[in-house]
C-alpha cells in the first residue's frame, strides 16, 4: 500500500481524535452525536492492527462494520433534529410532523427508485449492495434536510454546533449518494471513486471539529433551557 | 439507468440544499435593538382606499380621442404604470411581512396544525407569485390591460391578513405585549420596512 493511502486514514483517525475530544465535554448534550463518533473511532483504530497483521480479514472486517455504521448514522440524524427543535421547543410538534410526512411521502418514492435497481459493481456484491448504501444515504440526506428546511422557514438560528453538524453531514451523504451513484455509470472512475466517500468522511469530521470546538447550541435549545430554569 | 440518473440528481439537489441552508446566513431573532412600537402588522399596500381612481381609464380613453393631446396621455400612461407598479411593490412587502408575522407567531409558542401551516405556505407563495405576475403584467403591458386581475390583485394579501388576525386572537392577553415589542424588534431586524 502507498504511504499516501496509509496517510489518508491517518489524518481521518486524527480528526475523530480530535473531534472525540471535544464532544467529551458535551456528552451529557450531544449524546447519539457521542455515541456515533466513539463508534467510528474505535472501528478506525481497530481496522489499523487489522489491515497490518491480518490482511485477509481486512475486508470482510470492513464491510461488517460498515453495515453498523451506515445504520448508526440515523442517530446523527436523530441529533440533529432533537439539538435543532428541543422537546421543549415552540416548533418541536410541527417539525416532528414535518419529519413524519417526510418518511411517509418522499421514503416511498426513494424505495420504490431503488426496487429491483441492480448494481454493476459486482465485486463489491459479495459484501453490501453500492445500491442499498446509495439509497439510504439520500434518505438520510431527505430526512437531515427536513428539519432543515423547517428551521429555514421559521428561521430558527441554529447555532455553530448544528449548522456545522448539518453541513458536514450533508455534504457527506450527497456525495456518497452522487459517488454511488456515478461509480454504476462510469467505471472507468472507480479507482477514484473509491477514494471519494473517505474523503468526503473527513471532511465531515473536520467540520464538525470545526462547529463543535465550543458549546454554541441553537437558539430553540437555549431559550428553552431559559424557560425550564425560570 | 434512468433510476441511477433521476437519484443522482436528487441527490446532487439535496447537496446544493444543504450548501445553501447551512452556509448562507442566519436571521439572528435576538437582538439587542432599542424597542420601538410600530404596529405589529402595518400593511401599506393593502390599506389604499379609492384603487378605483388608480386603476380608471376614463381620463386616458378620453386623451385618446384627442391625438393633439398624445405626448400628454404618454407620460399619463407611464406615471400611471410608475404607480401602480409601485403599489404592487408595496402589496409583495405586505405579503412578506404578513408572512413573516405569522411565522414570528409560531415560533413564539402559537400552537398551531401543519395543515394549517402547509395552507399558510401555499396562500403566501401563491400571492408572491400572483403579484410577480401582475408586476410583469403592467411593465409589460400597461396598467389598463387585464383590468379584472389587476384589481383583484390586493385579495390574496387580505386573504392573509385575515389568516394571521384570526392566528394573532389566540395570542393569550398576558403574551400580547411581549409579542408586540418582540415584533417590533424583529421588524427592524429583517428591515421590512
Amino acid at each position: 500500500m502507498s504511504p499516501f493511502l496509509y496517510a489518508f486514514p491517518c489524518v481521518g483517525v486524527f480528526f475523530e481524535s480530535l473531534l472525540f475530544w471535544r464532544l467529551w465535554k458535551m456528552v451529557s448534550r450531544y449524546p447519539y452525536l457521542f455515541a456515533f463518533v466513539l463508534y467510528s473511532l474505535v472501528r478506525d483504530v481497530i481496522l489499523f492492527p487489522i489491515s497490518w497483521y491480518r490482511p485477509n480479514w481486512f475486508a470482510e472486517v470492513y464491510w461488517r462494520t460498515e453495515m453498523i455504521s451506515l445504520f448508526s448514522r440515523f442517530f446523527v440524524n436523530w441529533e440533529f433534529f432533537r439539538g435543532t427543535f428541543p422537546q421543549r421547543s415552540a416548533l418541536h410538534e410541527i417539525a416532528w410532523k414535518a419529519l413524519l410526512a417526510v418518511e411517509l411521502g418522499v421514503l416511498p418514492g426513494i424505495l420504490l427508485l431503488s426496487w429491483g435497481q441492480a448494481s454493476s459493481l459486482h465485486h463489491l456484491y459479495r459484501y453490501l449492495s453500492p445500491v442499498f448504501e446509495q439509497y439510504l444515504s439520500l434518505a438520510q440526506a431527505l430526512l437531515l434536510l427536513a428539519p432543515a428546511a423547517v428551521a429555514r422557514y421559521y428561521r430558527v438560528a441554529m447555532g455553530r454546533n448544528m449548522r456545522g453538524l448539518g453541513l458536514g453531514f450533508g455534504i457527506y451523504l450527497s456525495v456518497c449518494s452522487i459517488n454511488f451513484a456515478g461509480l454504476q455509470v462510469l467505471h472507468g472512475f472507480v479507482p477514484y471513486g473509491r477514494l471519494l466517500s473517505p474523503a468526503a468522511f473527513i471532511g465531515m469530521n473536520a467540520i464538525w471539529m470545526w462547529a463543535f470546538w465550543d458549546y454554541r447550541p441553537s437558539t430553540e435549545w437555549t431559550a428553552g433551557h431559559e424557560n425550564q430554569v425560570a | 439507468m434512468i433510476e441511477i440518473i433521476v437519484a443522482c440528481l436528487i441527490a446532487f439537489l439535496c447537496l446544493v440544499l444543504v450548501l445553501v441552508f447551512f452556509l448562507t446566513r442566519e436571521v439572528q431573532t435576538e437582538s439587542g435593538a432599542a424597542p420601538v412600537h410600530p404596529p405589529v402588522a402595518g400593511l401599506s399596500g393593502a390599506c389604499l382606499q379609492h384603487s378605483d381612481v388608480l386603476l380608471g381609464r376614463d381620463d386616458y380613453l378620453q386623451m385618446r380621442n384627442r391625438p393633439e393631446l398624445k405626448p400628454v396621455r404618454e407620460r399619463f400612461w407611464r406615471d400611471r404604470r410608475r404607480i401602480v407598479l409601485i403599489w404592487v411593490g408595496e402589496l409583495e412587502r405586505d405579503v412578506q411581512l404578513l408572512w413573516e408575522f405569522r411565522r414570528f407567531l409560531v415560533r413564539n409558542g402559537l400552537h398551531v396544525a401543519l395543515q394549517e401551516e402547509v395552507g399558510i405556505l401555499f396562500t403566501a407563495s401563491w400571492a408572491l407569485l400572483y403579484l410577480k405576475l401582475t408586476r410583469i403584467i403592467v411593465f409589460s403591458f400597461g396598467p389598463y390591460v387585464l383590468r379584472s386581475v389587476i384589481r383583484n390583485v390586493k385579495l390574496p394579501v387580505e386573504q392573509l391578513s385575515s389568516r394571521g388576525a384570526g392566528l394573532m386572537a389566540r395570542v393569550p392577553a398576558e403574551m400580547k405585549t411581549q409579542v408586540e415589542r418582540g415584533w417590533a424588534e424583529q421588524v427592524l431586524i429583517l428591515d421590512l420596512r
